[in-house]
């Protein structure tokens, strides 16, 4: 057989390095070319990682067990022998960088799976990678460096589950440089200057929402070719919005990054909610992002605790430590009350009359007036029972205000009351016992005291932003509301406006455990009405203009470009099959009932919109087959292609 | 007989007398202590005589037990207590000692089953400190740890206790008139902590009903015209509570088709928009689907439910049409001249202080466009007020799917949990109705039933619940079944807390399981017959499926095989009773929360201990009130009448003598 040379650039030996040349014949197998050309490098070295790619081709030659004439090569191909795994920065969903090895050989959909059991998160089958916006770098802020985690140290794990060492997988627990990566994945970030948010890229319409859905890779081919190189920034995100199981014992990183994903998508308006909403979800990641920072440790130290009892334990050895004696405690929860001189107003019935003084008793989850503190002891003026009522602030720091508003139930209505404070320190008190009782809960619940130092806080924020620098030392708690709410509330509201009503959406959180918070927060998120639909810019068969195709976990939607309204959905449950004209770029769908329609795309290639249809189903098909492996086969032929076939 | 009545009508008559009450009148005397202002009234009389007639003799018993409990409850407390602060360390005598001049009747025997269990449930009630207090180390080992460590385990204890003392004497109950759809009324006692899932299977005891899932609790609002049924999960005596003194609200007891009607039909409600034949047609596969979608995710899913209705405006008779949407955080409106897009919506109103309420006949009380009205109101505002939200649809179905979407999305998941609940209670009871009614000749008398409740209350007396997951005892004792104790002598004399019962009872639940659990078929006969223990009946074609006890460790029943992985959520009625989830294990099992299924059966009294009053054995269970912790009795009615109570006593155990 014919000898013939065939010449290999070796990414090892350097940039300018000379390919070498090899003589082969056409029944040389892969396996046999490579054995060659290491021992012609003369290299001493680890070379499993290493693999052939074809650079003309774009594609790698894995297979080695093939020769090189059923591979199809002659003297004429451009080889390339490098590694397998390169480094790749990685924007992670919290806005971080994280510096990591990912497979460049393998299809995205491996590799992303691979990329997410280093980072410990559950499910990667509903992530992926997508190229990030062109960043308009023409500001010189060049020499802002931006900060990048490192985890190209950590070795490549198989694709078991890691298992837990500290409180966090075995890997990230070797040094304090990997403690800190986890650290970051796994707590949420601290919320970003209103002036950041401003600046980032905001999606203004629809079909701006479209055309961020034309980045996402193709999950069946591999980055490299995709043309994605060494060192280039990729994008990780939730890409699905079928989120599995899960769990927060288990889910903790996974947790954090959706938890982050769903943020940005509130702040850069990507998903639209209402004002209330809005304020319910900043006040949710104020809740998170003070409990986060609080109590860092407990939090990872939960992650690890597997039983209730040990939780219990724990609880009890807190209680114990708390200093004072077991009798003392029960002391205290036996009859806690409040006793002050307040001024009443009540907007209703005496309008001439100004706010009165009398001494108040906050007892259970009542509160009664008196004359004066000698007469307490007898039948008070007026007895009101808070439970079920309606609690609001009115308070500025500044004119040194501090009214509660009571709006209480009774048979014949609602009873508008205001308490009058006279400092910050009284109102916290009867404020966060208003709160309390208006839930039903005694001045004995144990969250008395935490309401009160978190309304305390919120009153420090206000005396800060309000310009008196004074003696506010806690500078964690005073975070920039605006910081809490998409840019369209700078304009609409200052921040003295903003924070109480923050502040009223608080209430019903405040109580929230750090995990319970991310939860909640994505179950809002998760319940809005425009929540997981991807949209694409398509043209329907027969009609003439751009229309919107919206791709939801269990439907797809047609929707007028121009007005918005939604012209018809259709249920995956009833979709026949569907097909992709790879020639003419049209998909084609078949629905019960005889229903045909065909589009093809315009802002995404229709391989694209092919995977999100496909993916969809190969998530619905989770639940059935319960097993953890994933059926990757499946996916595949799901959302491939004809190049999968 | 007459004893008793005379008794209570003096009872109450000055109890009325005192409270000068309007129709409403307090049947067990309010405490002196610590909850002295609350006031336990009965709901749904005018009259006080009315009242008193309307118990029937079991609930008289049942009352009696009640009362009778909570006074022991609170003794015993007492005792404890002294005991408690007098001396908090030494180990072996930290058990309080069993209540003076209580405990003249030994404990059953442990010997049988049956007994064991009661001892069991007696335990569980005596002195829950006896437990904290003692354990973990059993007295013979407690050189072991250092006195400090067992006093501060004992301080701890002793916490846990005390906010334990105080959550129960807080307890308030209420008897209760409920409506039957004949114009018939049913009376029953309600306790704080019963929801109303928990009053409807005392209903459905009452009154052998088909128990199907529309059965539900509602109130009216005569004044305001508006009808509400209460949610499962609901607690029943908190919205009664906020009723005014004179009012004439009232609580039915009927068929409400709008229940679970999202759940049987929910294609209604989320492909609304599509036409009716295409929603008739829908496959079972695809309802179940969005059942799964909308109520099994992360996150419950709201119809979006867009539309005009017409809102009454403040204080005036005048109706204005808006632009409604429904969103999980609320309803919202559009403004006028806006887009529908979120961020120009309006907030109308947000769920979390406010129920929704059917308005009867609005047309001509309000003027309204239509018949077909609800309204949103703060369950304490009971009078015409501007908080008062009035909405009307265009008709009946957008009036559905509003009322419907809105407890979707005010009570989320609960609903869907309250359904599947609703709809395991309806499977056991039809499979047992279909295999008891022929070998049941007397299952529908009710005094048995009750009486046994009564007896059980008064044996479990100290209405603690149980310590709970937090309580130091190593295994946390499974929920005491409803398993029938044989009645103690005289209800009057709790059993003594033995502390050799809570050991056994402690040590033992495995075992009590095995022995209570095969047995289900036997007990209808028992309810008149003599103890001589009949053989079960022949079980109906598909009961000889049941498994043997079960493997302690399943903790769900086999499900029907086509249900595939879905079982839990969706089980419907089976179509025939071969499918049927054998009953009792899931009660073994599940726990507290879980709808009590037909209780095991007790097995015949044990010869020993005597039974005054010629009753037969109460064993018929078919249907168990409650889960264990609610039938326990609350303990703050008791101390405050001591005349009363005495004079009680007397008349009960006189009549036990007869």
């Amino acid at each position: 057989m014919a000898v013939w040379d065939v010449s290999v650039t070796v990414e090892d030996l350097g940039p300018d390095a000379p390919p070498l040349t090899l003589s082969v014949t056409s029944d040389l197998h892969i396996g046999g070319v490579i054995l060659k050309l290491v021992e012609k490098t003369q290299l001493k070295h680890d070379w499993s990682d290493h693999a052939l790619w074809w650079e003309q081709k774009q594609q790698w030659l894995l297979r080695t067990a093939w020769t090189l004439e059923k591979c199809g090569i002659h003297a004429d191909a451009r080889l390339l022998f490098m590694r397998q795994h390169k480094p790749l920065k990685l924007g992670l969903p919290n806005g971080t960088t994280l510096r990591l090895h990912a497979c460049f050989s393998s299809p995205v959909f491996r590799t992303v799976r691979g990329i997410c059991s280093i980072l410990n998160i559950r499910h990667p089958e509903e992530l992926s990678l997508l190229r990030p916006m062109e960043e308009k770098k023409k500001k010189k802020d060049k020499d802002l460096v931006e900060e990048v985690y490192d985890l190209t140290d950590v070795p490549l794990t198989s694709g078991s589950r890691p298992c837990l060492y500290n409180g966090m997988p075995a890997h990230f627990a070797d040094s304090p440089k990997t403690e800190a990566v986890y650290k970051m994945l796994s707590v949420s970030q601290p919320p970003p200057a209103p002036e950041a948010v401003v600046k980032l890229y905001r999606p203004a319409s629809v079909v701006d929402k479209a055309h961020i859905n034309s980045r996402w890779l193709d999950s069946s081919r591999s980055l490299m070719q995709q043309g994605v190189q060494e060192n280039d920034r990729l994008w990780l995100r939730f890409k699905y919005s079928a989120y599995y199981d899960i769990e927060p014992k288990y889910d903790v990183v996974r947790l954090t990054q959706l938890y982050e994903q769903a943020r940005w998508a509130i702040l850069l308006e990507d998903i639209d909610c209402t004002e209330e909403e809005m304020m319910l979800f900043g006040a949710l990641q104020y809740h998170i992002n003070k409990v986060s920072q609080s109590e860092p440790q407990t939090m990872s130290s939960m992650a690890a605790m597997d039983d209730l009892d040990s939780a219990l334990q724990s609880l009890e050895v807190k209680m114990e430590g708390d200093g004072s004696s077991a009798t003392e405690m029960l002391d205290n929860m036996c009859a806690p009350e409040l006793n002050d001189y307040l001024k009443i107003f009540r907007p209703k019935r005496m309008t001439l009359k100004g706010y009165k003084q009398y001494w108040f008793k906050f007892q259970d989850t009542s509160i009664s007036y008196f004359k004066s503190k000698e007469e307490s002891i007898g039948e008070p003026i007026q007895q009101i029972n808070l439970k079920g009522c309606e609690v609001a602030p009115d308070v500025n720091v500044a004119g040194q205000k501090f009214l509660i508003r009571l709006l209480i139930p009774a048979p014949e209505g609602m009873n508008e009351v205001y308490l009058r404070c006279e400092n910050e320190q009284q109102y916290a008190q009867w404020m966060a016992g208003c709160r309390l009782a208006s839930k039903g809960k005694s001045l004995a619940d144990s969250r008395f005291q935490s309401e009160i130092q978190s309304i305390r806080s919120f009153l420090a924020m206000q005396k800060t932003n309000s310009g008196s620098h004074g003696n506010a030392p806690a500078t964690d708690d005073s975070i920039n509301t605006h910081s809490l709410v998409s840019p369209r509330y700078h304009k609409k509201y200052k921040v003295k406006q903003l924070t109480p009503r923050i502040l009223e959406a608080y209430q019903n959180v405040a109580q929230l455990s750090l995990m319970e918070a991310l939860q909640r927060f994505l179950q809002i998120w998760q319940s809005l009405p425009d929540f997981g639909v991807s949209f694409f810019v398509v043209r329907f068969k027969g009609s003439r203009k751009d229309e919107v195709l919206g791709i939801a976990p269990n439907r797809l939607i047609r929707i007028d470009l121009g007005v918005g309204d939604v012209v018809k959905t259709w249920r995956y449950n009833n979709m026949r099959q569907w097909n992709v004209n790879w020639d003419i770029r049209q998909v084609a769908i078949e629905f019960d009932g005889n229903v045909n329609i065909a589009f093809s795309c315009v802002t995404a290639d229709c391989k694209i919109v092919h995977e999100f249809i496909g993916g969809y189903i190969f998530l619905s098909t989770r639940s059935r087959d319960k097993s953890d492996t994933l059926n990757e086969e499946l996916f595949y032929k799901l959302t491939g292609g004809h190049e999968a076939l | 007989m007459d004893d008793i009545d005379a008794m209570f009508s003096d009872l109450l008559g000055e109890m009325d007398l005192l409270t000068q009450s309007l129709g409403v009148e307090t049947v067990p005397p309010a405490s002196p202590s610590s909850s002295s202002k609350e006031v336990n009234f009965s709901i749904g009389f005018t009259d006080q005589n009315e009242s008193l007639n309307d118990l029937e003799d079991n609930d008289l018993d049942a009352l009696m037990a009640d009362l009778v409990a909570d006074l022991n409850a609170t003794e015993e407390k007492m005792a404890a207590e002294r005991e408690g602060r007098k001396e908090p360390s030494p180990p072996p005598s930290g058990l309080p000692p069993p209540p003076q001049g209580l405990s003249t009747y030994p404990a059953p025997p442990l010997a049988s089953p049956a007994a064991s269990e009661s001892g069991g449930s007696s335990k569980v009630s005596t002195p829950a400190s006896s437990i904290a207090s003692l354990s973990p180390p059993p007295p013979p080992q407690h050189s072991k740890p250092s006195m400090e460590e067992i006093e501060a385990q004992m301080k701890a204890d002793k916490i846990k206790l005390a906010l334990e003392k105080l959550k129960e004497a807080k307890v308030k109950k209420l008897v209760v008139k409920v409506l039957m759809n004949d114009g018939s009324a049913k009376t029953l006692m309600v306790d704080e902590r019963q929801t109303v899932r928990d009053v409807l299977d005392n209903m459905f005891e009452k009154t052998h009903c088909d128990c199907n899932v529309d059965w539900s609790l509602c109130e009216t609002n005569p004044e305001l015209q508006l009808e509400r049924a209460f949610e499962d999960h609901e607690n029943l005596v908190e919205p009664l509570s906020a009723w005014t003194r004179d009012s004439e609200n009232k609580v039915l007891f009927q068929e409400n088709a709008d229940k679970y009607e999202v759940f049987k039909n929910p294609q209604n409600f989320y492909l609304w928009k599509k036409d009716k034949t295409t929603l008739k047609d829908i496959k079972d596969r695809d309802k179940e689907l969005l059942v799964q979608e909308n109520f099994c995710g992360t996150s419950i899913i709201v119809p979006d439910l867009e539309g005009a209705l017409y809102l009454k405006e403040d204080g005036k008779k005048s109706w204005k049409q808006r632009l409604f949407q429904l969103r999980a955080s609320g309803i919202y409106y559009v403004p006028k001249g806006k887009t529908k897009s979120s961020r120009d919506l309006v907030c109308f109103v947000q769920f979390d202080n406010v129920n929704v309420y059917y308005g009867k006949d609005f047309k001509s009380k309000y003027k309204a466009p239509t018949d077909f009205c609800f309204v949103l109101k703060h369950p304490q505002i009971q009078k015409e007020s501007q908080y008062i939200k009035y909405l009307c649809c265009d008709d009946a179905r957008a009036m559905t799917l509003w009322v419907t979407g809105i407890r979707i999305a005010k009570y989320g998941v609960a609903l869907h949990e309250n359904y599947k609940t609703a709809l395991k209670k309806a499977t056991v009871t039809s499979a047992w109705t279909n295999r008891s009614t022929p070998s049941t000749s007397n299952p529908s008398t009710p005094s048995p039933t009750i009486r046994a409740k009564a007896s059980n209350q008064a044996n479990g007396h100290a209405a603690k619940p149980q310590p709970g997951p937090d309580s130091p005892v190593p295994p946390p004792p499974p929920p005491p079944t409803e398993i029938l104790p044989p009645p103690p002598p005289d209800p009057v004399l709790p059993p003594p807390p033995p502390p050799l019962a809570a050991k056994t009872y402690n040590s033992q639940p495995q075992q009590l399981f095995a022995c209570s659990i095969p047995l289900p078929p036997p007990i209808d006969d028992t309810s008149e017959a003599p103890p001589d223990f009949l053989p079960p009946p022949p079980p109906v074609a598909g009961f000889g499926a049941l498994p043997p006890p079960p493997p302690p460790m399943t903790s769900l029943p086999p499900p029907p095989p086509h249900f595939g992985g879905f079982d839990q959520s969706l089980p419907p009625p089976p179509p025939d009773p071969d499918f049927l989830p054998p009953p009792p294990p899931p009660q073994m099992f599940t726990g507290p929360g879980a709808p009590p299924p037909p209780a095991p059966p007790p097995p015949p009294p044990p010869a020993g201990v005597p039974r005054a009053g010629g009753r037969p054995m109460p064993s018929v269970r078919k249907i168990p009130p409650a889960p264990p912790k609610r039938t326990l009795p609350p303990q703050n009615a008791a101390g405050g009448g001591g005349d009363f109570m005495s004079e009680l006593m007397k008349a009960m155990n006189k009549k036990r003598d007869q």
